[in-house]
């Protein structure tokens, strides 16, 4: 789950990193008065969970006369498909120099890394393929090592004190990124001007205080309360299988094909009848003129699948065109209760995923 | 030969009372996995399914040691019961979903230290046939055989292997990674060991987007000497969104489905663009 900057920002003032001063609104109330104390020059940051704000116009410098027309034209308007509901707005910095310092999650050694640079302000991902040679990577556990590798640099005590604030937030709020790109020098200061902090999923149960799945659409936090994996997509297609990997497999065949699926639906390891009434529930928001359904059951019994697409059907009196490939446990009941309902079964996944594009 | 698990390979299953641990602990018997005991805490003196639970691994050891313990605990306790299978000269199949990710970077450490293997988290595990299963996975769709496979992913792993089952390619042993970012062994470990697997020749792997191990792996599979296929999953799969596995997402333009098959593609190893073609290219 991705933090927007205000929040990473004020994690980072709770842990005394430096930040700008500013103020964060979702609308235009005492707008003046609250702007009192901050300086003529300032930035207005739309808080949206996308990158590249800037050139997409999420982020404008402003004097301080013209701040609320900036802000009546950001708040509520869309950029790269998201609204935007809350404004930061900050003292513009005077920049001496640019940082990048972050602790990323290195999936291949296993281990957390500490990665800083002396030429912040740019993407990493450029740099690092440009000049790997600029970006320093270290370990974060050996503190004394970082003090000693980091003291050759400019303002090296302080980046070695910020890197060490990092790596105790990464590890409180168990985050799989913390980044601060640009951590700007200014009057002698380094200053944190942006923030991205990224929680790992599977952690949040540790912390509640954090608002979850607000990068969710309101149907996908819907469908995760029920245990479903579900993303939508922009097709006409609906498709639900078992399994993360078979219901990818799905949506790539049903492309080779050229259909266009409407949705990525996996119900899970051993889902129950209502579990899969749930799932088509979900699946016809996206008003999908056909669905398959893809099922190799293991764990999954095939005849509760059949069951809920009954269920489902008779309930909500829905007879939209369905594909369904169905095999595994208790395969023979789940046809035959499908069959009797004049819903065509098949065996062969790629053969159905043929059928429904038709 | 099979790779990492056998015949003789000792078993204890932890979390072994559960709904799932019990289920499983029972197929796994069935069959043929020498399971030596179940460690539960506060359930020690039970039984289930005729095996005999401990409160601790130390105990579940001194009454008759094991090479493996297969986790079933919920995601949140999971990085203490690894621990304490580590602790106890254990190696791993994590089956548990949902493990946060310093927990996994810790438990990866501490097998590292202790030289011993872990196999997930998120997986459903390993299967040698008709020697030994430590997994999930349905027993019925798999056949012995020389093609050994790796994969990320679960259900999908049982298509591709009922396809070539029913086509007559058998398989010696398949081995699920997990779905997670943080694993354990992975899919180079794990060609190095089929290499060396007399039994095996020829290897599927069913990789997916998110990360760069497809990538790492293309580029070491550049000096193999066994045949090997790939599938890979999520071609068509957003950026930015999470395709069910904790893994398997595309972010800041890495880790898509294109980058990965191309790299494999440049060292001359063969793509199924369907699951299908896995076959056909395995004939």
């Amino acid at each position: 789950m991705k933090l927007n900057e205000y929040e990473g920002k004020a994690i980072f003032k709770k842990y005394d990193i430096s930040v700008p001063n500013g103020l964060v609104i979702s609308d235009l109330n005492k707008l003046e008065e609250k702007l009192e104390k901050l300086p003529i020059n300032l930035v207005v940051k739309s808080q949206i969970l996308v990158a590249g704000r800037k050139k997409a116009g999420g982020i404008i410098f402003v004097d301080k006369k013209n701040v609320k027309e900036v802000a009546s034209s950001l708040l509520g308007s869309k950029i790269k498909g998201m609204k935007v509901e809350k404004l930061l707005i900050e003292e513009k910095l005077d920049i001496e120099k640019e940082f990048y310092i972050s602790l990323i999650v290195d999936r291949s050694d296993k281990k957390i890394y500490l990665l800083i640079s002396q030429e912040g302000g740019v993407d990493i991902e450029d740099l690092s393929k440009s000049h790997p040679e600029k970006i320093l990577k270290l370990s974060p556990v050996n503190e004394r090592h970082i003090e000693e590798t980091l003291s050759k640099l400019h303002n090296g005590d302080k980046l070695a004190l910020i890197a060490k604030i990092l790596y105790k937030i990464m590890k409180d709020y168990d985050a799989e990124l913390v980044e601060i790109n640009p951590l700007v020098e200014s009057k002698g200061r380094l200053i944190a001007a942006d923030s991205k902090i990224i929680i790992d999923d599977n952690s949040l149960f540790r912390h509640p205080e954090l608002k979850m799945n607000r990068e969710l659409t309101k149907i996908e936090a819907e469908a995760a309360e029920y245990g479903l994996n579900y993303v939508e997509l922009d097709g006409d297609i609906g498709v639900i299988g078992n399994g993360a990997g078979l219901v990818m497999a799905t949506l790539d065949i049903l492309d080779y094909y050229g259909g266009k699926a409407a949705n990525f639906l996996d119900v899970g390891g051993g889902a129950s009848i209502e579990r899969m009434e749930k799932a088509l529930d979900i699946t016809m928001t996206k008003n999908p003129k056909k669905i398959i359904i893809n099922i190799f059951g293991g764990i999954t019994k095939c005849d509760e699948i059949a069951k809920g697409i009954i269920n489902f059907r008779k309930k909500k009196g829905i007879t939209i065109p369905m594909v369904v490939r169905i095999i595994g446990t208790n395969e023979r009941e789940a046809k035959k209760i499908l069959e009797e309902h004049g819903i065509f079964c098949m065996d062969s996944m790629e053969a159905a995923i043929k059928k429904v594009v038709e | 030969m099979t790779i990492l698990i056998d015949k003789k390979t000792k078993v204890i299953v932890q979390g072994a009372t559960g709904h799932q641990g019990s289920f499983h602990t029972k197929l796994m018997k069935e069959y043929g996995t020498n399971i030596t005991a179940g460690v539960t805490p506060k359930k020690g003196g039970q039984e289930v399914h005729g095996i005999p639970v401990f409160n601790t691994v130390k105990e579940a050891q001194d009454y008759n040691p094991a090479d493996y313990s297969i986790l079933f605990v919920p995601a949140r306790f999971a990085k203490s019961a690894a621990f304490e299978a580590l602790d106890n000269g254990l190696n791993l199949v994590i089956i548990s979903e949902g493990i946060p990710i310093h927990d996994s970077i810790e438990i990866m450490n501490k097998a590292k230290e202790n030289a011993l293997t872990v196999i997930g988290p998120n997986t459903p595990g390993i299967i040698s046939i008709n020697e030994c299963k430590v997994g999930i996975m349905p027993s019925h769709i798999f056949k012995k055989g020389k093609v050994g496979i790796i994969s990320r992913s679960g259900t999908l792993t049982y298509e591709i292997v009922n396809e070539l089952s029913r086509n007559n390619l058998g398989q010696s042993t398949v081995l699920g990674i997990g779905g997670d970012p943080v694993i354990g062994i992975d899919f180079i470990d794990a060609l190095k060991l089929f290499e060396k697997d007399h039994r095996t020749e020829k290897i599927v792997v069913i990789g997916e987007i998110g990360g760069d191990l497809e990538e790492r792996t293309a580029k070491f599979l550049k000096d193999y000497s066994k045949y090997v296929v790939v599938y890979i999953a999520g071609r068509t799969a957003p950026p930015d969104k999470r395709m069910g596995h904790a893994g398997a997402i595309i972010s800041a333009g890495m880790g898509t489905a294109r980058s990965k098959i191309d790299k494999f593609m440049s060292v001359g190893i063969k793509v199924a663009q369907l699951p299908s073609e896995i076959v056909r290219l395995l004939k």
